[in-house]
C-alpha cells in the first residue's frame, strides 16, 4: 500500500490540477509495483486497482475520461464496502472531481455533498469530510449551504492556514464579511506572508467601510517579506496588486485610482489589475488622454498574455479595457458606444468562471454598468444591473448604494428605501464615514418622518 | 517590420494558392485526416509549403514565457512549432490535450500545425474545436477564416470577420489581418 500512497501523492488535486505525463508515469510505475508485490487483502487490491483506472493509458485517454474510470471504480468500492468510512470520503471526492464543467445543475457535487453530511454526522472531526464539503458548496448556487461547514473546518485543522482561510471562500460569496475577516485574520496569525488571504480581508472591510482597517491591512501586508520557503507565483502578485487597487476602487477614489503607482512586474495579469484602476480614475476624472495610454498599455499586456496561453487572464484584461474605454466614450459624447462597451464587458466577465487567484473579482463590472446607466439618466434600467450584480456577489457596499439611488430615480421609493436601509445595515460597525453613508441615513430619517407622518 | 514582412508573405501566398486551389464547399471534410504525413492528391500536390497562407498572429508563437507554468507536453509543442516541426507539434500538442482537454489554445495550435501539413481538414476540425470551448478564441477565428479562403468560401470567411468585429470592440490585429486577406481574396477573384 506504500507505493499505492505514491501514486496518490502524484495523483495530486483532482479538483484543480492534472498530473504532468512524467508525474502520471511515475505513479502508473509505483501502482505496478504494488500489484507485483500483491496485496495483503481484497480491499487493498481494490484500493490499487481504483487508482490505476485513472492512471491507466494516462498518454491515450483523456483526462476526463480517466476520471469518470476512477469515480467509477470508486463507486463499486463504496458499494462493496458501505461501512468503510475511508472509502465513502474517497468516493465522495472523485464524483467532485469527475463531475462534467458544463453541468450547471451540479448533480455529482450535490450527490457528493450528500454522501459528506451523512459521514460528517458519524465524525465531525474528520478533516477531509469537511474540507470536500466547502469544495462541493463552492459554486454561487450551491454556496449558502456551505456556511455551516465553512464555520466548523477552521476549527478542525487549525494548524493548516489555508484550512483557516478555506471558510472564507464561501463567506466571501455569500457576503458574510465579518466571518470573512475573522477566517483570515486567523489565517494571517500562522502565515503572515499568505498575501491572498490579506486580499480577502482587505475587500471584506472595505464592505463594511472600515477603510483605516483596510488601509493598515494592506500597508502590513504589503510591508511583509515572502518567507521564500514556498513557490512564489502569480496568486501572490494578484494579491498585492488587488489590495490597493480595491481601497480606492471600492471608496469610489477616481483621484486616488488615477494616482495609482504602477510598478510593473513580471507578471502581466497582476499589471492589468493596476493599469484598469489608473485608466477607471483617470476616465472619471477627465484625464481622457491619460486613460487612454492606460488601455495601449493594457494592449501590450494583453498581448503578452496572450503569447503566453494565458487566454483567461487575456479575455479578464480585455474586460477591463472595454471597461475604461466605456466611461472615456460617455464622456467624449458617445453614450450608444459607452453602453455597448461596459456591457459587453459586464456580459463577458458574468460569463467566465472566477479564478482561484481572484476569488473575488476586482470590481463586478456588472456595478459599473450600472452606475454608467446612471449617469445617462436610465435608473429603471440601472437598478435591473444591480439587483443582477447583488444576486452574484450580494452584499456588497457599492451595489446597495447603486440600487438604492438607481430606485430613488426610477421613483421607486420602497426600493430606495430597502437599499439605502441595507447600506446603513451593512456600515454599522464602519470605521470611516463616507459620504454614501451619512446620504444613506438622511434618506432613512427622512423616510421614517414621512412614514411617522401617515400614521 | 517582422509583422510587415510577414504580412506580405502571406499576402502573396494567399494569392498563389487560390490560383492553384480551388475546391467547392464541403471538400476539406474529404481530406487525409492523418497527422503524420498521409498521401496528398490532387490540386494540394502542386502547392509548396510555402505558399500556404499563414497568419501574422503565429508569427512569435515560440515566446514561451517562464512564468507561465505551462504543462512539459504543451511547451514542448509551441517549441516545435517554433522551429516548424509540424509531425512533432501535433504528437507534443495532442499530449497536451489529453490532459487539458478544455483548453482552447492546444486545439488552435493543433490546427495550424496541420495547415502547415497542407492537411485542411483535421485544421478546419481542430480551429472549430478551439472555437467550441472558447467561442471568444480569436486567432482561431482568424485561421479557419484565412482556411475558408483557401477553400474558396470567402462567405464563410466574411462570417468569420463579422464574428471577429464583434469580439473586437477595441481593434485586433486578428480582425485586421483577415480583413486584408479577405480583400487580396476578393482582388484576385474580380481580376
Amino acid at each position: 500500500m506504500a507505493y499505492w500512497g505514491v501514486a496518490m501523492d502524484y495523483l495530486g488535486n483532482t479538483l484543480a490540477t492534472t498530473p504532468t505525463r512524467a508525474e502520471a508515469q511515475a505513479a502508473w510505475e509505483a501502482l505496478e509495483k504494488a500489484r507485483s508485490v500483491g496485496a495483503k487483502t481484497p480491499r487493498e487490491r481494490d484500493w490499487i486497482e481504483a487508482l490505476s483506472a485513472y492512471f491507466r493509458d494516462h498518454d491515450k485517454v483523456a483526462v476526463g475520461a480517466r476520471l469518470a474510470a476512477y469515480n467509477a471504480a470508486m463507486e463499486r468500492m463504496a458499494q462493496s464496502y458501505p461501512d468503510d468510512y475511508e472509502v465513502q470520503a474517497y468516493y465522495a471526492l472523485t464524483l467532485q472531481a469527475s463531475a462534467p464543467k458544463s453541468d450547471l445543475t451540479y448533480a455529482n457535487q450535490i450527490k457528493s455533498a450528500t454522501l459528506l453530511e451523512k459521514l460528517f454526522e458519524q465524525n465531525p472531526q474528520h478533516p477531509g469530510v469537511t474540507h470536500y464539503l466547502i469544495h462541493a458548496y463552492d459554486f454561487a448556487p450551491l454556496a449558502d449551504r456551505g456556511i455551516a461547514a465553512a464555520r466548523r473546518y477552521a476549527g478542525i485543522a487549525p494548524a493548516v492556514p489555508h484550512a483557516r482561510h478555506m471558510p472564507s471562500h464561501i463567506y466571501s460569496m455569500v457576503g458574510l464579511w465579518e466571518e470573512s475577516i475573522a477566517s483570515n485574520t486567523t489565517a494571517l496569525e500562522i502565515q503572515p506572508d499568505y498575501y491572498h488571504a490579506s486580499d480577502f480581508t482587505v475587500y471584506a472591510h472595505l464592505q463594511l467601510a472600515q477603510d483605516a482597517k483596510a488601509a493598515a491591512m494592506i500597508q502590513k501586508s504589503l510591508a511583509t517579506a515572502d518567507r521564500g520557503d514556498r513557490p512564489i507565483n502569480f496568486v501572490n502578485f494578484t494579491a498585492k496588486a488587488a489590495m490597493p487597487a480595491r481601497y480606492v476602487l471600492e471608496r469610489a477614489d477616481w483621484s486616488g485610482a488615477a494616482a495609482l503607482p504602477m510598478t510593473p512586474t513580471q507578471y502581466p495579469m497582476a499589471d492589468s489589475l493596476i493599469r484598469f484602476t489608473r485608466g477607471l480614475g483617470m476616465a472619471r476624472t477627465g484625464n481622457l488622454a491619460g486613460a487612454k495610454e492606460e488601455v495601449e498599455a493594457m494592449k501590450v499586456l494583453r498581448t503578452a498574455l496572450q503569447r503566453a496561453d494565458q487566454t483567461y487572464w487575456a479575455e479578464r484584461t480585455d474586460e477591463q479595457m472595454l471597461a475604461i474605454s466605456a466611461w472615456v466614450a460617455l464622456k467624449e459624447g458617445a453614450q450608444d458606444q459607452a453602453l455597448k462597451f461596459m456591457r459587453t464587458a459586464a456580459d463577458n466577465e458574468d460569463g467566465s468562471l472566477k479564478h482561484v487567484a481572484m476569488e473575488n473579482r476586482l470590481y463586478p463590472l456588472r456595478e459599473l454598468l450600472g452606475e454608467l446607466l446612471l449617469e445617462v439618466g436610465q435608473p429603471a434600467a440601472a437598478l435591473n444591473e444591480f439587483e443582477t450584480a447583488l444576486k452574484q456577489t450580494p452584499n456588497r457596499f457599492r451595489a446597495y448604494w447603486g440600487a438604492a439611488r438607481a430606485a430613488d430615480g426610477a421613483g421607486n421609493r420602497q426600493k430606495a428605501s430597502e437599499y439605502f436601509g441595507k447600506l446603513v445595515d451593512l456600515t454599522k460597525n464602519a470605521d470611516t464615514e463616507r459620504q454614501e453613508i451619512r446620504e444613506a441615513k438622511a434618506y432613512s430619517r427622512r423616510d421614517d418622518t414621512i412614514g411617522g407622518a401617515r400614521k | 517590420m517582422i509583422r510587415a514582412i510577414a504580412l506580405a508573405a502571406m499576402l502573396g501566398a494567399l494569392i498563389a494558392s487560390v490560383a492553384v486551389y480551388t475546391i467547392g464547399p464541403d471538400r476539406w471534410r474529404d481530406m487525409p485526416a492523418s497527422p503524420f504525413g498521409g498521401p496528398d492528391g490532387g490540386a494540394k500536390a502542386e502547392i509548396r509549403p510555402e505558399d500556404w497562407p499563414i497568419c501574422t498572429t503565429m508569427a512569435l508563437v515560440a515566446s514561451d514565457a517562464d512564468w507561465a507554468q505551462l504543462d512539459p507536453d504543451f511547451k514542448a509543442g509551441k517549441r516545435a512549432l517554433g522551429v516548424e516541426d509540424w509531425n512533432g507539434a501535433i504528437a507534443a500538442l495532442e499530449l497536451a490535450a489529453l490532459r487539458d482537454p478544455l483548453n482552447a489554445d492546444i486545439q488552435n495550435y493543433i490546427g495550424y500545425a496541420y495547415r502547415r501539413l497542407r492537411q485542411l481538414g483535421p485544421a478546419i476540425g481542430h480551429y472549430q474545436r478551439a472555437l467550441m470551448l472558447n467561442p471568444r478564441h480569436r486567432s482561431a477565428h482568424e485561421h479557419l477564416g484565412e482556411a475558408y479562403l483557401v477553400l474558396g468560401e470567402p462567405a464563410k470567411a466574411e462570417q468569420l470577420l463579422t464574428a471577429l468585429e464583434n469580439l473586437c470592440l477595441i481593434p485586433c490585429e486578428e480582425y485586421d489581418d483577415l480583413k486584408r486577406a479577405i480583400s487580396a481574396y476578393k482582388r484576385l477573384a474580380t481580376r
